[in-house]
């Protein structure tokens, strides 16, 4: 196996392994508040510190990183999805069809995604399933690219033309032949696709316009930080030594599964 | 009773040039083609590379709209895509990659939307001289003479009144080819299939065909009997291909 798929691998799995059972490693409840704990650093009882409420930072780091993986995953399946179903078509009927999905994606290019992002989550009601929603609906364009382009190049292969000359149906060519054909760099862009989600989750939830405090998300600790920055250096590296394992973890992901695949 | 016949039959590609795409002119491939097909026989297409040979293939088929022409089929042919089978050159590119054999061979059930069991399956293998051992194979574990076999098959399944062979022996080793060539032949007298078989290869369109069609850019340069081709060529190409294949 390649270094970085291995590395990629463990890294995801150890981050995992802390989302799935949060509540079997953390120590305290991730939302009491202890005041004599407020702002105390790294101990014995708090192994990473605790917040200006008092809160046990690791049990909240825990917790976020349910909600950063989450959102991570599910915004970059909505993103594949709508990818999936926009690019297959555009590439396979070809024509008038084609030319106006690939416009909207242009159009949706155009727009600077962050702002987009920014304005749609301020006007919707902060949930994480909107969140999802948002960035997905946002991120889909890449790979409806790619798709249309790997299927541009396939339905004129020869074994195409074979399940096209035995009579079967142009939905069953597209679900049955083309995208499991085309999905290698589907998935290779999905992985580092999850990693630049959870980068815009924490975003948001750094803005406020994320993952509503009490809960936890690692977004809105750096936020809630910032307050402390001279005094609990703790509440800010925590979360962004997170967030950069976790991107650079996806990242290695990916550009392991791109290695493996080109073989 | 004639199957197919084929009447002015066009197809040209147009060659775009530039940032706007102005038609700067067009590829002939195939330019006026007429000739028919009758039941039973087996009709040989020959022709050098590039003469327009598998675009007819294509266009037979209906998997390419003509430019002009037309072809009409006979009550026989009613439904094409049951009564017409393909087997392309490239065997290994006429497989999906991604499905095993068992699936590739369920497939024309499936465009049929009718039920199909593993042992029909391994009797069609059988058709083709393969074992039901290969059922969970992946293409690229088959040997190129199998795939050939794999892809005939998968035509077979529906028996076709007319198989269109563009050039199906060409990728295979000589071993393969004499095999694939006889199993062809086989099924040919078995099914009672007419054979529309498209090569370069002058030996072998001489050893199988009953009637011949010489193509030359796009053009038929020559038509008649296999005999009379070979004993008396009437067309300047036709002669030239003789002379360089002796």
């Amino acid at each position: 196996m390649k270094p970085k798929l291995l590395a990629g691998i463990i890294i995801i799995g150890i981050l995992s392994a802390g989302a799935i059972f949060a509540p079997l490693l953390a120590k305290h409840d991730p939302n009491k508040i202890v005041f004599e704990d407020v702002l105390t650093g790294p101990s014995q009882k708090h192994i990473l510190g605790a917040d200006q409420l008092g809160r046990d930072l690791f049990s909240r780091m825990l917790f976020g990183a349910r909600v950063s993986l989450l959102v991570g995953v599910i915004a970059v399946g909505i993103a594949v999805l709508a990818g999936l179903v926009l690019g297959s078509l555009a590439g396979f009927l070809g024509g008038i069809t084609d030319t106006l999905i690939m416009r909207f994606v242009d159009i949706m290019l155009c727009f600077p995604a962050f702002f987009l992002i920014l304005a749609v989550a301020a006007i919707l009601e902060p949930s994480i399933f909107n969140i999802m929603l948002i960035i997905g609906l946002t991120s889909w364009m890449g790979t409806a690219r790619l798709v249309r382009a790997e299927i541009l190049s396939l339905k004129e292969k020869e074994f195409i033309l074979a399940a096209r000359a035995i009579g079967l149906s142009n939905f069953r060519i597209i679900l049955g032949h083309l995208i499991p054909n085309a999905l290698n760099p589907v998935i290779v862009n999905a992985a580092l696709g999850v990693g630049s989600a959870i980068l815009l989750e924490s975003s948001l939830s750094f803005l406020g316009l994320g993952v509503q405090p009490p809960q936890a998300s690692w977004g809105n600790i750096l936020a809630e930080s910032k307050a402390v920055l001279g005094a609990a250096w703790w509440m800010s590296v925590c979360p962004g030594l997170a967030i950069l394992l976790t991107v650079l973890g996806f990242n290695l992901l990916g550009e392991g599964l791109r290695e493996t695949s080109n073989q | 009773m004639i199957l197919l016949e084929v009447i002015g039959l066009k197809k040209y590609f147009p060659i775009e040039k530039g940032i706007f795409r102005m038609r700067s002119g067009f590829i002939k491939a195939v330019d006026g083609v007429s000739f028919f097909l009758a039941e039973g026989e087996v009709l040989g297409v020959l022709g050098e590379s590039g003469c327009g040979k598998s675009t007819l293939a294509k266009l037979i088929l209906k998997l390419m709209e003509p430019t002009s022409g037309k072809i009409v089929f006979s009550p026989l042919l009613a439904n094409i895509r049951r009564s017409v089978g393909i087997i392309f050159q490239d065997p290994f590119l006429s497989l999906d990659p991604k499905m095993r054999v068992r699936d590739i061979l369920r497939e024309p059930f499936l465009a049929r939307k009718l039920k199909v069991s593993d042992d029909k399956i391994v009797e069609l293998l059988g058709l083709v001289g393969l074992g039901g051992d290969l059922l969970r194979r992946f293409p690229h574990q088959l040997s190129g003479g199998q795939r050939q076999r794999v892809c005939i098959a998968r035509s077979l399944s529906l028996k076709p009144k007319l198989l269109v062979l563009d050039e199906p022996l060409s990728s295979l080793d000589l071993i393969s080819q004499k095999q694939i060539l006889e199993l062809l032949l086989g099924l040919r007298m078995k099914f009672k299939m007419s054979y529309l078989f498209i090569s370069h290869n002058i030996a072998l369109i001489r050893e199988i065909s009953d009637r011949i069609i010489v193509m030359s850019a796009g053009k038929i340069a020559e038509e008649g009997k296999t005999a009379e081709i070979f004993n008396f060529p009437k067309s300047g190409y036709t002669k030239k291909l003789l002379e360089a294949a002796s």
